[in-house]
């Protein structure tokens, strides 16, 4: 197959290939979305049981002065300094990897993420569509 | 009773394992709650959607290396109160959810009739065969190349992401039951990947000829001999 790329991908490729740190994932975090009236985004941490009620009858949505809730979310917790990942680690997310680079994450497979390495993915291309798809929100 | 549009919502995660965002009912009348969900990758991770605590029931999917699934619930279990969706996967991840509520649809939470599209071209054509008269379509979708304008050639776009997730529906009775489909515009050509469904418009049942109906509701029955009312007509509350 690596024949087959031509030398403009290959060198490209090769240019993606940043070495990564391997983290583990300890647990859960929770946090609340806001909008607020400037119109910038607000995340803020929150309890598993907050989060949790959200879910069930009558809830108690969060609320915030000069904004309003848009959502909430929760995510890995890791075994790191601030329990998030930083640009350049990773972890095994059961059905691949999840990894953050250039301030970005995205999902990797696992023919993706080799030796710790970022391999066939184009980085700068994989950051725009992530970008495309969470920037009228997040 | 015809099919109308209601109300719809959306929330993101990435990454996430679950992402949880309100929607809010204006109308509960013979009603259906669809949730179009994507994650960026497959396999399935998706373990549920429920709606203010209660599970929803998944009614179609499509895997394409992007896994989509649509959910779906009855009036019984909505309620015009602010209440919450919850999508979870089992990983952390991309996770796109969107929400739309159509009143006057028939409450055995099966959809009409379903198909997926993985297709490549600028404009994209989704063909359906329905089975009931006056069914709305509603589609979830993915573009490449991002839509071109509101994404559908005729039809609305309810809900989006980045011009690039959305939902539509057809905002119109499809009629005679049989083929119709919905075209997907993008600003290139481009892949587009696709779940639509039919959902079919709730039908009184019939009941026999000297039974008086509203909504669906029997409101009076009148004994005849020889095409005479001779008997009682027996009220329950607010004839019309």
């Amino acid at each position: 197959m690596e024949e087959n790329i031509i030398p403009s991908e290959k060198e490209e490729k090769i240019k993606d290939d940043i070495q990564l740190t391997k983290v583990n994932v300890v647990g859960r975090k929770w946090f609340h979305c806001f909008k607020m009236g400037d119109g910038t985004i607000q995340e803020i941490e929150t309890t598993e049981s907050d989060y949790v009620q959200l879910g069930q009858k009558n809830p108690v949505n969060p609320i915030i002065e000069n904004g309003i809730w848009e959502k909430s979310y929760e995510r890995y917790k890791f075994d790191t300094v601030d329990g998030d990942l930083s640009d350049d680690q990773y972890c095994d997310n059961g059905s691949g990897y999840l990894l953050k680079t250039k301030g970005t994450f995205i999902q990797a497979g696992i023919e993706e993420v080799v030796d710790h390495k970022i391999k066939n993915i184009i980085v700068d291309e994989a950051i725009k569509e992530v970008e495309r798809l969470t920037q009228p929100i997040l | 009773m015809a099919i109308a549009y209601d109300s719809s919502a959306q929330g993101n995660a990435n990454p996430g394992t679950s992402i949880t965002f309100a929607h809010d009912i204006v109308t509960v009348s013979n009603s259906i709650l669809l949730v179009y969900i994507q994650q960026s990758s497959s396999p399935d991770v998706i373990t549920g959607a429920t709606y203010d605590g209660t599970a929803m029931t998944r009614m179609t999917q499509l895997d394409t290396g992007q896994f989509y699934a649509v959910y779906g619930l009855l009036s019984a279990s909505l309620s015009t109160a602010s209440k919450n969706i919850v999508v979870s996967r089992s990983t952390s991840g991309f996770i796109v959810a969107f929400s739309s509520s159509y009143t006057g649809v028939d409450q055995t939470l099966t959809e009409d009739a379903s198909t997926t599209a993985d297709a490549t071209s600028q404009n994209v054509q989704v063909d359906i065969t329905t089975v009931a008269d006056n069914c709305w379509l509603f589609a979830g979708c993915f573009t490449s190349q991002g839509w071109s304008g509101s994404g559908i050639a005729s039809g609305s776009q309810r809900q989006d992401i980045g011009t690039q997730r959305s939902i539509f529906d057809s905002n119109a009775a499809q009629t005679p039951a049989g083929s119709h489909n919905l075209t997907f515009q993008q600003t290139a050509s481009g892949n587009v990947e696709c779940i639509m469904l039919s959902i079919a418009p709730f039908v009184p049942p019939a009941g026999p000829t000297n039974v008086k109906t509203v909504d669906g509701i029997v409101k009076a029955s009148i004994k005849t001999v020889d095409g005479i009312a001779i008997g009682s007509i027996k009220s329950i509350s607010s004839i019309t």
